[in-house]
Formats: C-alpha cells, sequence, structure tokens
C-alpha cells in the first residue's frame, strides 16, 4: 500500500513536471523533438486507422460495384457466345465465298444445266458411300441426276441421286459397292466398268487381257453411258491389280480425281441436252445464276 | 494475454478516440473516450496504471492538438492519480458510482483544461456551452461499456 502510494506520487511528480514544461516552454527545442518524437509514435496508428476506415467505408461501394461487374460480365459472355456464333458463321460464310469464286473462276464450257447444293450431312459409317445434299424435289432434283465435284478447276463425276425429297436428296458415290459407270482410258480408249469398293478408290474391270497401262492416265465416262454425261473426269490410274488366273480381264484402281474426304458443294445435273454454243460472257451466266440454275462442263 | 492486451488497449483507445471524433461526433461533440478510460484503468489497476495511461493518451491529445502542449496529459495523469487514491472509498463495479465519477471528473477536467488555458495562453480555452452540458453527458453514458471492458480484462486476465 505504502510502495502503490510512494510510486504513484513519483510518477505524479514526474508526469506533472514533464506536462509543466511542455506547458511553460512550449516552443524550447528539447519539447518541440519530443512533440516530433511524439508523432512520430502515434501518427502511424492513426494513417493506418484512416486507410482501414476509407476501405471500409468503400466496402459497400466495391461490393455494388462487383456485383454490377458481373452482372455486366455475364452480359458481356452472352454477348461474346453471340459473336462468337456470329463470327463462326463468317468464317463459314468466307469459306464459302472463297470456295465458291475459286468455282465461279473456272471457265466452264456450259454442256450440263443444273444446280450447286451443298453437302448437309455424312455418315461416317459410310464415308465413301452415300451423303445428304440440300436440294430436292422443290429445286428440281430428279432421281439418277449425275452430281459433279469440281476441284482444282476440274469437274469431276462423284455419283448420282439415289433418293430425292423435297428439299434433300441422298448421292450415292461412285466408291459405293453399288456404284457402277461405263468408262474408258482417256488415250488408249480402252473401255470397262467403273465399280466402288467401299473406299476412297475405285475398280475398273473388263478391260482386255493384252492392254497395256500408265500410272495417272485418266479415265472418261463412257459414251455408252446411260446415265451420266460423256466424257467427264472419273479419276486416274492409280495402281494395275495383279493379273487373276480365273479372270479373263484386267482389272486398275482408280483415284477419282476429286477428293471425296473434302466434299462441300457438288453440282446437280438437271438435264443432259445437246451441248450449247460456246461459254457464254459472265452476264449471261449470271442470268443463269440468278435463275438458280448453273451450268459445268468436264 | 494481459501482456498483450494493455498495449492493443492503448493503441485502440488512440484510434477509437481519434476515429470517434472524425466520423461519429454529433454537432461537433464526441465523447472522451480517453478520459472515461483512465478513470476506469485506474479504478481497476490503481493510480500507477491509471496515471501511466492517462499520461500517454493525453500526450496522444496533445500532439494532435496545436495548442497547450501538456495539458491534457497533465489533466490525464491527475484523473488517473485521482481516481487510483480514491477506487478504494468508491464502489467501482456498481453502475451509478461509474457514471456519476466519470460525470463529475469530465466537469471538473473540462474546468481544469479552460483554467489551464488561462494560465499559459491568458485566454480562456472555451468549448462553448454544448460542448460543457453534453460532453460529460456522452462521457457518462460511455462509463458503463468502459468500465465493463476493463473488469472483464480484468477478469479473463485474472
Amino acid at each position: 500500500m505504502q510502495r502503490e502510494k510512494r510510486l504513484s506520487n513519483i510518477f505524479l511528480f514526474g508526469f506533472t513536471s514533464f506536462s509543466l514544461i511542455c506547458l511553460l516552454m512550449p516552443l524550447s527545442q528539447p519539447v518541440q523533438m519530443v512533440r516530433l518524437l511524439l508523432a512520430y509514435g502515434f501518427y502511424p496508428p492513426i494513417l493506418r486507422g484512416e486507410e482501414s476506415t476509407k476501405y471500409l467505408r468503400s466496402v459497400p461501394a466495391n461490393f455494388l460495384g462487383l456485383l454490377r461487374t458481373d452482372q455486366e460480365n455475364r452480359q458481356l459472355k452472352e454477348e461474346l457466345k453471340q459473336k462468337d456464333l456470329l463470327r463462326a458463321e463468317l468464317e463459314g460464310a468466307l469459306e464459302e465465298n472463297d470456295r465458291y469464286r475459286k468455282l465461279l473462276g473456272f471457265q466452264p464450257r456450259l454442256h450440263h444445266a443444273g444446280i450447286w447444293a451443298q453437302v448437309m450431312e455424312r455418315d461416317p459409317i459410310r464415308w465413301y458411300r452415300s451423303v445428304l445434299v440440300n436440294r430436292g424435289a422443290e429445286n428440281g432434283v430428279v432421281l439418277n441426276a449425275s452430281v459433279l465435284a469440281v476441284e482444282e478447276n476440274r469437274a469431276s463425276l462423284i455419283g448420282r441421286i439415289v433418293e430425292v425429297r423435297p428439299n434433300v436428296s441422298k448421292l450415292l458415290l461412285v466408291t459405293d459397292e453399288l456404284s457402277s459407270v461405263a468408262a474408258y482410258l482417256k488415250e488408249t480408249h480402252w473401255e470397262g466398268l467403273i465399280e466402288g469398293k467401299g473406299g476412297a478408290l475405285l475398280r475398273l474391270n473388263y478391260l482386255p487381257l493384252d492392254a497395256q497401262f500408265k500410272m495417272g492416265q485418266e479415265v472418261l465416262v463412257s459414251p455408252t453411258s446411260a446415265v451420266f454425261p460423256q466424257d467427264i473426269s472419273i479419276g486416274r490410274v492409280f495402281r494395275v491389280l495383279p493379273r487373276d488366273p480365273f479372270l479373263t480381264f484386267q482389272v486398275l484402281e482408280i483415284k477419282p480425281t476429286v477428293s471425296l474426304e473434302k466434299l462441300k458443294e457438288v453440282f446437280i445435273i438437271k438435264r443432259m441436252g445437246p451441248r450449247p454454243p460456246p461459254p457464254l460472257p459472265l452476264g449471261g451466266r449470271g442470268d443463269e445464276l440468278k435463275s438458280g440454275t448453273e451450268s459445268v462442263s468436264p | 494475454m494481459k501482456y498483450i492486451f494493455w498495449p492493443v488497449l492503448f493503441v485502440g483507445a488512440l484510434v477509437l478516440q481519434w476515429w470517434w471524433s472524425t466520423y461519429l461526433s454529433i454537432g461537433g461533440l464526441a465523447p472522451q473516450c480517453l478520459l472515461v478510460l483512465t478513470v476506469a484503468v485506474a479504478a481497476y489497476r490503481g493510480p500507477e496504471m491509471g496515471q501511466g495511461m492517462g499520461f500517454f493518451w493525453g500526450l496522444f491529445l496533445d500532439t494532435l492538438g496545436v495548442h497547450l502542449f501538456g495539458a491534457h496529459a497533465l489533466l490525464l495523469s491527475l484523473m488517473g492519480f485521482l481516481v487510483g487514491r480514491l477506487r478504494r472509498q468508491v464502489d467501482v463495479a456498481s453502475l451509478p458510482p461509474q457514471v456519476l465519477a466519470v460525470w463529475v471528473l469530465s466537469i471538473i477536467y473540462s474546468l481544469l483544461y479552460h483554467l489551464l488555458g488561462l494560465m499559459f495562453l491568458r485566454e480562456f480555452l472555451w468549448w462553448g456551452w454544448w460542448a460543457f452540458v453534453f460532453v460529460p453527458i456522452m462521457n457518462a453514458c460511455l462509463a458503463p461499456f468502459v468500465f465493463y471492458l476493463i473488469d472483464w480484462t480484468e477478469r479473463a486476465t485474472g
């Protein structure tokens, strides 16, 4: 108790003396120094407090801002999705445009009237057999119509229409086992029958045993074909198969002129009339395009 | 715990006083948290602790102000001494003595501060009637909470 009193008296004396000195000599250097030191000690908590208060006061505004940003983010994501779709469509359209431009750049001799169609469905199981195209009876497509495709400015026979619906048709590719086309070799005029194998290559049968063949020879549709227009390219000799002693003819493997794996557009022949006069100027061709029909030649 | 509590209380009280008078003042009036705390600390911990805390809290108030450097330190250390010495005569555990003590000491504090102004600056640093009347009432209202905090800490830290 006495110790407490004594200690408190000492404290009282010390604190009072110090305070009185400060009060009496506020402008003296030691007091100014003390003041400065105290400011160094006391201001940081105030500064931190100020920063914390600012931070806390900005929390509701930040939270609202965050909500708004979230909403905006969602909206922008939706817009981005739409833009992605649009972009995909645009890219498709550009690609399509490029292809069409390439096709239109091709100078055709207008032998066959028909319409362009796009491949709209391809079954992976029947990759080399059939495809669906987006033109049908309403567009003038008829059963057994010949179908051509153009690659590197060359038209080539790729099959015939086997099923016609109002807006859709099924195209049986030449590579299907059920396909067969009377064909001949362009240089030697040996004639045979092309049949599909269900794969990427074709098979040309019934060629004479004594005939000689060169790789890369072009194979065209024979004039004897009742279904397909004559002289249209089908493919090129890829391989001469070894002679089968049980067969009385030679067999060639033919590689189609057009890569059927990347078929995008096809040309469906609507009529095979007599050969029209030489190529029309661009204006005439444009008129035909407007009417929804176009022509192509081998 | 008790070694951490007092430094934390010291700094926390500084920030609370500043924060309250900056952001929560009503018509420019805010309770003197440091005065109430000095009284409460002295009532529970004795004159040394009361004086010590009061003195340094007072220095803080003096550092923030421009006039009378040392006045708050002197007055708060005196309050701490006075309450610490008289704590055995007053029941600090009950509410009315706490409120009354803080109210009376607030008025005395205010008057002494004005008197110090008159002595050292030759002018009466009058805060106005509103402050003279309402700040002691605000201090008195705050007193039970501050006393409860110190009491709780005393019991918690043993």
